[in-house]
């Protein structure tokens, strides 16, 4: 019964329907998976109990004839998602402990469409990283290894726990919250697919919060079909959310077929830095012959604010984290550490709850929105985000979407990682970065095997709610890329 | 002349400027579907976004945001039609989110003005620089767990709108008639309910001193000021205390100071080892709040008479001298209590009653015009019975206290106690004729020339009358039959 | 300009966050080098751009609610929550006034 977690959405969805297997089955088989691949750490909570009751709802609901669109289907949630019931972390030792009585919006849409919760999966501690490093629980490994090296690989981040669970099959699909990549980053590394779709086409409601002028909710699952099912359901307005777009929805499935006649595909010249992984290059030139196959003109394009894009987020995301984490004193959920008054039980608290990064963030942020410092970086930051989207507008108007790689190199090393300065470590996110800055819709779909043997995505980023299109470009990209859906799956 | 003190090296002025924190009257809060009431059971009038639990957003209360339209109309100020909220961070335990979402960067209405009038008939024009929308914070309790303090986070995201002055005010009585008049308007216009001892109104001063002639001098806020009395008291104390420091040779330094309204002082507050830096940036979690016309049209179109139209209306349309208007038009409830009395009657008789004996009578039994035991309606009647004869002004009287201790109708209190004045001449005279037979001397006298004895018959006629007798009748019957 | 130690202690103070004495330079360090990242922004023209607080920014306007009562009363779950409570209270150390 083990091919049951090889299936694709589509796949089991038409196997319970035709009762080949049944939801519990389908549950059990992802269990047995979890159980396996213990050392990959991508769950923080595992809820197999859970996942067996919500899945024989499901059969009955089969039974009756009432199949909901993601019926009985297993997946991951990013523990960043609040989660009645289920403890939420945020991977972070200040919310151990904390279950909420209330549910994010996109997790109950999903509950709602019948999926089954395997479990909340790991992350950098508050979104902050790019490696699923940063955690209280620690870190997630890669699925993949590189070809005859053993060595333990980073699953990209901060979404990694749903990337590393997606790819080795722990799960058929996750959610996940990118704020500047932390979906599409661990998606290139892990060989899957993942949106972040335009800001404010999910509800941010229920989310914890890292950076919310940037954070937004998406999926990543095996395919292209897959991810446009997911995000078809966790897509919407939400009155609870003040950015949330009220615009309908599109049937994202029905977007999957047909050519690229007539679409022009804009390729940026700043994502060619120096000291770019070769393979990188090759897999992005054959990704602009696939898509002048499929019909569309290709023209080179200049984005030349891109290099400030890295720089932009992290005063932004710092200055609003520094913020949005100020509500984790303490005194209403979470851990706590008594002091003698107010402000010590404040300090002690956040001093043993947060972890380096996540202090390291909070003080840079704290600083930057300092009176005498907020017009040089953080106005400063603003402005030049305003000219990165412009730009990004100005390109749409010769562009119907933009093509580049997901990543300047496949996965790093774990101990490599560890060991880099936050510089080096941004340095991960360069390509995914901008589209975040600028709200814009961009999916990273896996194109490419490295000759490390590891997986390698290009990036597709659309127009503001342009995702139709974007869907409709990576299932091209995937059918010609034949892409190997399955990681090597080298034992620990 | 303008208002100066004198210090022992001359005269000083003073120039004031307010921050009034109004709390909004809204059935929910400002951004959370919590009520916005009070009384509620501790913790318990509290939302998720409120308690700023993990993941919660704020999503606006439009009414909050119309109320705070229809303030601004009323203050003549710009309404802004691009306004946008900003976090104010720091932490406290009355402050969940550890930041409080206010308007910092572009308030949502600017630049307005009150006229106020000073005890000399002037009036004087108050720039009122801004009002911003703001959340209220919780409240912390010292008292009732040895060594801690307890969190109440009822009030926490109440609407609040705090009201900013241009520094123009130039007296302790200009800063009193202010808010006084904010807290009539904010009343008149139901956007708060202006009790400063319950504090839904909440004052900082701003004080300083100059010499005639010379710059400002350094700018002191006095917090905690929560009557019209305190503020009044807080600007007079704090300026003496800024020009006593000056003639000392000593600096004011700029701060914010405690009112203590029992030792009647102003006290620095407790300085912290760090400079707060409140790092003000705009929400991400609220985009820009952008008004369309039509609702400010809307919230124009039924807007309520404000004080200054209705005080003037009142001069026209009653013919009452200004003095009386202007305390008749002081609050909306005293405005409706007179035109429902006046209605169809001696308009200037109908204030008479109420700014005398009716706000004495509340006064001393401590109630305001909503709990008058006198219905405005029978103030009216009681007024009419006067104008047409039916009781003399002095009965009026009589029947008044009844009516405060029954708040029986005037009619029925003068039918019961046949308190009805005798117009009836044959009465009147039978009555006349019956004290001349009996004092024969008296009438001697009076046709003697003793004239002033005219009032002593009256006396006796009223007496044997029971007081009922038309006084004008009377006199003139009475000059006759002794002629 | 070089991170003074004594703007990193009011960070931390402003943060809540107690960095210990020994960590205050590297702290201190840490500011410098990513405000020294920073400072290449500043070789872009912003002249007359406005800042940008969200990409939805004008377009979209703020979502309304009516003004209507329907959260709330959740004070048992609120303390269930929280760490240190008492008769329906949230409980910290007692604040100086």
């Amino acid at each position: 019964m083990t091919d049951l977690v090889d299936l694709t959405i589509a796949q089991a969805l038409d196997g319970l329907k035709k009762g080949e297997f049944s939801a519990v089955e389908l549950t059990k088989a992802h269990i047995q998976e979890m159980e396996k691949a213990k050392h990959l750490n991508a769950y923080i909570t595992e809820t197999p109990e859970l996942a067996l009751e919500m899945a024989a709802k499901s059969d009955l609901q089969i039974k009756k004839g009432e199949m909901r669109p993601l019926e009985g289907i297993p997946i991951g949630m990013k523990d960043l998602y609040c989660t009645k019931g289920v403890m939420t972390t945020a991977a972070s030792h200040i919310l151990e402990g904390f279950i909420p009585f209330y549910e994010s919006t996109v997790s109950q849409k999903l509950w709602d469409a019948g999926a089954v919760l395997m479990g909340k999966t790991n992350l950098d501690e508050f979104a902050m990283g790019s490696g699923t490093i940063t955690g209280y629980y620690g870190a997630t490994q890669n699925p993949w290894k590189r070809t005859n090296d053993n060595s333990v690989l980073v699953p990209g981040g901060s979404s990694g726990g749903s990337a590393a669970a997606v790819s080795a099959g722990l799960c058929m699909a996750a959610t996940g919250t990118d704020t500047g990549g932390s979906i599409r980053q661990p998606a290139s590394f892990c060989g899957v697919t993942g949106i972040k779709p335009t800001y404010g086409r999910c509800s941010r409601y229920g989310i914890i919060a890292f950076a919310s002028s940037l954070d937004q909710a998406g999926p990543l699952a095996r395919n292209v079909q897959d991810t446009a099912l997911m995000l078809k359901i966790m897509a919407g307005f939400d009155d609870k959310d003040s950015t949330s777009a009220q615009i309908p929805v599109p049937d994202y499935l029905k977007s999957l077929d047909g050519d690229l006649k007539g679409k022009i595909v804009g390729i940026p010249k700043e994502y060619r830095p120096n000291g770019i992984n070769p393979d990188v290059i090759k897999m992005w030139d054959a990704g602009i012959k696939w898509l002048k196959d499929a019909g569309a003109e290709v023209i080179e394009i200049s984005l030349p604010n891109t290099e400030y894009a890295l720089t932009v987020y992290h005063v932004i995301a710092s200055s609003e984290c520094s913020s949005n984490l100020a509500r984790y004193d303490g005194v209403r959920f979470g851990i706590r550490a008594e002091g003698d008054t107010l402000d010590e039980m404040y300090a002690n608290t956040r001093m043993q709850g947060f972890g380096k990064e996540v202090r390291r963030r909070i003080l840079v942020g704290t600083y930057i929105l300092g009176s005498s410092r907020y017009e040089d970086y953080f106005l400063k930051a603003q402005k030049v985000r305003r000219l990165i989207v412009d730009e990004f507008n100005e390109a749409f108007k010769k562009v119907d979407f933009l093509l580049t790689p997901a990543a300047p190199s496949t996965a790093v090393r774990e101990d490599e990682m560890r060991s880099q300065d936050p510089i080096t470590v941004f340095l991960n996110d360069a390509f995914v970065c901008p589209a975040s800055l600028a709200g814009l819709p961009a999916m990273v779909v896996p194109a490419a095997i490295s000759s490390d043997g590891l997986p390698l995505g290009l990036q597709i980023i659309g127009k503001p709610f342009g995702e139709e299109m974007i869907f409709k470009t990576a299932s091209i990209i995937e059918k010609a890329a034949k892409f190997n859906l399955k990681p090597h799956r080298v034992e620990a | 002349m303008r208002y100066t003190i004198s210090g022992k090296t001359g005269q000083w002025e003073v120039v004031v400027g307010l921050e009034v924190h109004c709390q909004v009257i809204t059935k929910s809060k400002l951004f959370s579907a919590a009520s916005a009431t009070f009384g509620a059971e501790q913790n318990s009038s509290v939302s998720t976004i409120d308690a700023g639990y993990p993941g919660m957003l704020p999503v606006i209360n439009k009414f909050a945001v119309e109320q705070t339209v229809r303030t601004g109309l009323a203050i003549n100020a710009t309404i802004n039609k691009y306004s946008a909220f900003d976090r104010k961070n720091y932490f406290y335990a009355d402050l969940p989110a550890g930041y409080q979402i206010s308007q910092f960067f572009k308030p949502i209405v600017t630049d307005g003005y009150l006229d106020i009038v000073r005890d000399n008939g002037e009036i004087k024009r108050v720039g009122i620089e801004r009002i911003h929308m703001e959340q209220d914070a919780g409240k912390s309790i010292h008292d009732l767990i040895p060594a801690k303090s307890c969190i109440d986070l009822n009030r926490a995201g109440v609407t609040l709108m705090e009201l900013v002055t241009r520094p123009e005010l130039e007296s302790p009585e200009d800063a009193g008639k202010f808010v006084r008049k904010l807290r009539s308007i904010v009343r008149y216009l139901g956007t708060c309910d202006g009790n400063m001892d319950e504090g839904s109104m909440r004052c900082d001063v701003n004080v300083s001193v100059n010499r005639p002639g010379q710059k400002f001098g350094t700018r002191v806020e006095v917090k905690n000021v929560n009557s019209i009395r305190f503020v009044i008291q807080a600007v007079e104390i704090e300026a003496k205390r800024q020009i006593e420091a000056y003639e000392n040779g000593e600096p004011v330094i700029q701060e914010t100071r405690l009112f203590d309204d029992e030792k009647l002082e102003t006290r620095a507050m407790r300085t912290k080892e760090f400079a707060i830096d409140y790092r003000y940036f705009p929400d991400p979690d609220l985009v820009h709040l952008v008004l369309d016309d039509d609702m400010i049209k809307r919230v124009k179109d039924n807007m309520p008479e404000l004080p200054d139209a209705k005080k003037e209306r009142f001069i026209k349309q009653y013919g009452l001298p200004a003095y009386d208007a202007d305390i008749l038009v002081s609050e909306k409830e005293i405005a409706s209590y007179f035109e429902t009395a006046a209605k169809n009657n001696d308009a200037k008789k109908v204030s008479n009653w109420i700014i005398g004996d009716l706000f004495a009578l509340l006064n001393a039994q401590g109630k305001d015009i909503t709990e008058s035991p006198i219905t405005a309606e029978n103030l009216g009647k009681l007024v009419g019975l006067i104008t047409d004869n039916t009781i003399s002004g002095k009965i009026a009287k009589e029947v008044f206290s009844i009516m405060a201790e029954t708040g029986k109708a005037p009619e029925l209190i003068v039918e019961e106690k046949g308190l009805k004045q005798v117009t009836d001449t044959a009465a009147i005279e039978a009555e006349i004729d019956k004290v001349i037979i009996a004092n024969q001397d008296k009438v001697a006298e009076y046709k003697a020339g003793k004239d002033k004895l005219l009032g002593w018959f009256v006396g006796q006629v009223m007496a044997a009358t029971k007081g009922k007798a038309n006084p004008a009748m009377l006199n003139e019957m009475l000059k006759k039959k002794l002629s | 300009m070089p991170v003074d130690i004594t703007t990193v202690k009011q960070v931390a103070y402003l943060a809540r966050l107690k960095v210990p004495d020994s960590d205050l330079e590297k702290v201190a360090e840490e500011l410098d080098s990513l405000c020294e990242w920073a400072e290449h922004l500043k070789q872009v023209n912003t002249e007359g751009v406005e800042p940008l607080t969200s990409v939805l920014d004008k377009d979209m306007p703020l979502i309304y609610r009516q003004d209507v009562v329907s959260d709330g009363n959740i004070q048992k779950e609120l303390m269930s929550c929280a760490k240190v409570s008492q008769d329906g209270f949230f409980v910290v150390p007692k604040m100086v006034e």
